[in-house]
């Protein structure tokens, strides 16, 4: 039996994004809007992955498990290996065993993820893998995902639940064919506070009893920087920081993270200004020389302007797209 | 762009240069009578052939695109006045006005529109001006509908309630922002309505109750070949060409403009 | 001083059977950012129209400088709308679309009859850079701006009246983290600058401990507490002031 790959710590890994790039065709021009991204996601592991809107991270997650073609996107090249095989590379027939199966989604809005004319009851048993003792799985689908109420009860649709009941759902759906990866895109952000907080009880919950790995994309760091081991950082199509969580949030690496960070509102800031970053990010078809963010930077010089930075390591699993990262880390620290 | 939807402008861009450009490009006086020539097939001399009175078929044709032409934008003109504030009033207001408006269109729906136009025009005298205004009054109806709906969701949108709240009358939020963001399948309709109207004016005159002669129009040239049938197979096929062809530039056109406006 | 004072409002949707705003009264100080707070539902949008008579309501009474809003005529009413304005949530539906920026602004003199053919340009100029953005941005049309522009291009249109007090519905609720904070410094710069009164609402604890001094807690329609903001965040309560701030604890400090 050939042996996984694995990381440094030992644990396998589960799935291995390498130099992945898309690009988006629309009338005669056609933008990449992944740019080569890397990303490693162990078993057992949630790795958030962050990015304001338009960066990218949806792509990546949907290019997982190659839905993107499917929104006029195209991969035109690196490696997606789950448990070291090429997903890019199976054929339809592996690929649909894959997808919704052993690697599941689970979307932001979970009103237009639902099929309205069918009752939840069928969405769940679509999903499962094994096809005894439909009744009893799904009852334990329920009960894990906190929906006792609707034990029993076939015949409830979608629009008689509330939004966060309605997540549940879709949660159960993915779990209900014992993933062991599932991509969650935004999961909560349509949801209130309280809401919010219930769900990510419930998927941290799962994760640890399920043994699940989770890639959870948002553009909320605060979320993020709670329910991740790892994280991954995005601007315009490339990862600019990755590395544990504690790393990142106690020593950020690179400019746009901290700016990041230095734009979470909260009771600190009490009526000062934030230390915003300004600009706006670029257009995919429009990117300047250079490293993309250099326009926007607080510690920029004129090397910045001259050749993209690579990924550098900072110690152990910290990365950087930074040529100052070393100027930088003395400054926060 | 569709390559129908190019060759739909062209077809009307085509009538509309013909129509405003008649006097240089017909070669005779329409209302000239030659009787020498009565009922020549296509020739060299008159393009299109000659009718019962020898006057030049195409001349006769190429003014009676103007009449066509102007009695098509005219009714539908009208029409469109009628339907984008009927609709737009009852789209805004609600209530009693919004019902009121509607039964309203309910009742002028009932009638078959095309008998409504033959009683009238009988009670009337068939000239020109009543036909473009009986035509615009009875076919406003789909319009007044579809702004009424475009109006109905516009109107709880942020940005009307943002006028509001800026001190923007009533008046000023329906004609200057309800009205124009609303144009779209409004236009598509007029469009579509163009080639109805030439329609309806083609048939009236074609059954005597439309374009009196001598004023050349498609539909009574029509109904002279009619007359003639089997001797001048001319005098019916290029009105009926001309016909259909406008309609379905107008209908292209109306579907091309559906397609990039409602995306 | 006292310049916004509501007693007992009401608002019932018949429709949907839903009572929005139940019996709400408080006052809003001049000079003072005072936030509201609450999640989806809880009527504060729905207070927010109520305020401007954007919506009608059912009962009660809304003193804007003694004048109460709900008795006086349109014309009035119109000269109110120079004083007491309103920030939109939602960047992309809170402008005409068929608009260019230009016009979005000067309108607002054409309804007041104020200024110059000349002077409106100019003032919306200078509009446009008190926002941080400028003359080039005159001639676009919103569909050529992002979310974060076409909010500022929202508040130039907002300050165009010179306003004193700006209901600020959810300002920056739908633009990104780093843009956010952009928005929301523009907005604390402003107030500071020309002493504005702020009614701040917003479903985010993070925003409205920023930016307010004092905070109201609204759920189903009423408000279940109210106090200085150090209070609430501090020692809150009341239990679904509790619950929410538990909830929002998902800060990492």
């Amino acid at each position: 039996m050939v042996s996984r790959s694995s990381n440094g710590r030992g644990d396998a890994v589960l799935l291995q994004i390498k130099n992945l790039k898309v690009n988006y065709r629309s009338d005669a021009r056609s933008t990449e809007v992944v740019r080569g991204v890397d990303l490693n996601i162990d078993e057992g592991e949630c790795v958030g992955l962050i990015g304001e809107s338009g960066c990218g991270k949806t792509t990546v997650g949907l290019s997982i498990t190659k839905l993107i073609s499917e929104q006029k996107g195209n991969i035109s090249s690196g490696e997606i290996l789950f448990k070291d095989k090429d997903i890019l590379k199976l054929s339809p027939e592996e690929l649909r065993r894959i997808r919704g199966r052993k690697i599941s989604y689970v979307f932001q809005e979970p009103f237009s993820s639902l099929n309205p004319v069918f009752t939840i009851y069928e969405q769940i048993k679509e999903s499962l893998e094994e096809k005894g003792n439909v009744a009893g799985q799904i009852a334990e689908i329920l009960k894990n995902v906190g929906l006792e109420k609707i034990i029993g009860k076939q015949n409830i649709y979608p629009h008689e639940l509330s939004g966060g009941m309605q997540q549940r759902a879709m949660i159960g759906m993915a779990i209900a064919s014992k993933p062991s990866l599932v991509i969650m895109d935004e999961p909560t952000t349509a949801l209130d506070v309280t809401v919010q907080r219930q769900i990510l009880d419930l998927i941290m919950e799962l994760k640890n009893r399920m043994g699940l790995s989770i890639l959870f994309i948002s553009h909320d760091l605060r979320i993020v920087f709670n329910i991740a081991d790892k994280i991954g950082i995005m601007y315009a199509g490339k990862i600019v920081e990755c590395g544990p969580k504690e790393k990142i949030i106690s020593n950020p690496a690179h400019p746009y993270t901290i700016g990041l960070i230095d734009s979470i509102p909260s009771f600190e800031h009490r009526k000062k200004l934030f230390n915003a970053i300004g600009g706006r990010a670029p257009l995919f078809s429009d990117l300047p020389e250079g490293c993309k963010f250099y326009p926007r930077c607080r510690f920029k010089i004129g090397a910045c302007k001259e050749k993209e930075p690579i990924l550098e390591r900072i110690v152990g699993d910290h990365f950087s797209r930074c040529i100052r990262v070393k100027d930088i880390v003395m400054a926060s620290s | 762009m569709n390559k129908l939807t190019i060759f739909g402008i062209g077809i009307v861009g085509f009538f509309i240069i013909i129509a405003i450009f008649a006097p240089m490009i017909a070669s005779y006086n329409p209302g000239q009578i030659d009787v020498e020539n009565i009922l020549t097939p296509p020739s060299s001399s008159h393009i299109f052939g000659t009718d019962s009175l020898g006057r030049d078929l195409f001349s006769r044709m190429v003014y009676g695109t103007r009449i066509s032409l102007m009695v098509g934008f005219i009714a539908v003109g009208i029409a469109g006045l009628i339907g984008i504030a009927l609709g737009a009033i009852a789209g805004y207001y609600g209530k009693w006005t919004d019902v009121i408006i509607m039964r309203f269109i309910d009742i002028m729906l009932c009638f078959p529109t095309f008998f409504l136009i033959l009683a009238v025009i009988a009670l009337l005298e068939p000239s020109i001006i009543n036909i473009m205004i009986i035509i615009g009054a009875t076919s406003w109806m789909g319009i007044g509908r579809l702004m009424r709906a475009e109006i109905l969701s516009l109107k709880e949108r942020d940005f009307i309630y943002a006028e509001r709240a800026i001190g923007a009358s009533d008046f000023r939020i329906i004609t200057r922002h309800l009205i124009p963001n609303a144009m779209a399948p409004v236009l598509v309709s007029v469009t579509l309505g163009i080639a109805g109207a030439i329609l309806v004016e083609s048939s009236l005159s074609f059954l005597g109750i439309g374009v009196q002669p001598p004023t050349p129009s498609w539909g009574n040239i029509l109904s002279e070949g009619k007359a003639v049938m089997g001797a001048g197979w001319w005098m019916m096929a290029f009105p009926g060409l001309a016909i259909f062809i406008t309609v379905l530039g107008y209908n292209l056109l109306g579907e091309g403009i559906r397609e990039k406006l409602l995306k | 001083m006292e310049l916004l004072k509501i007693d007992s409002l009401c608002k019932t949707f018949k429709k949907h059977k839903v009572t929005a705003v139940d019996d709400v009264n408080f006052s809003v100080f001049k000079g003072e950012v005072l936030g509201l707070v609450g999640e989806s539902g809880c009527g504060k949008s729905t207070l927010a129209k109520l305020i401007l008579r954007l919506i009608d309501a059912d009962k009660g009474s809304i003193f804007y400088k003694d004048k109460d809003l709900l008795k006086i005529s349109h014309g009035d009413m119109r000269n109110v709308r120079k004083d007491l304005q309103i920030i939109f949530q939602d960047p992309y539906a809170s402008l005409d679309p068929s608009m260019r920026v230009g016009e979005v602004i000067k309108e607002v003199y054409d309804i007041h009859k104020n200024f110059s053919r000349r002077e409106r340009k100019n003032k919306a100029i200078e509009l446009l850079e008190t926002v941080g953005l400028g003359e080039s941005y005159l001639n676009r049309f919103p569909s050529e701006l992002s979310g974060g522009e076409r909010q500022r291009v929202g508040i130039a249109r907002t300050l165009a009246s010179d306003p004193e007090f700006i209901i600020c519905d959810e300002p920056v609720s739908s633009l990104d983290i780093s843009i956010q904070a952009q928005i929301l410094n523009l907005l604390i710069e402003l107030q500071k600058r020309k002493n504005l009164t702020y009614l701040f609402i917003s479903h985010d604890l993070g925003i409205i401990a920023s930016v307010c001094d004092r905070v109201m807690v609204m759920r189903s329609g009423k408000f279940v507490e109210e106090g200085q903001c150090e209070d609430i965040f501090m020692n809150p309560r009341h239990d679904y002031t509790k619950e929410l701030l538990a909830s929002s604890r998902i800060s990492y400090r």
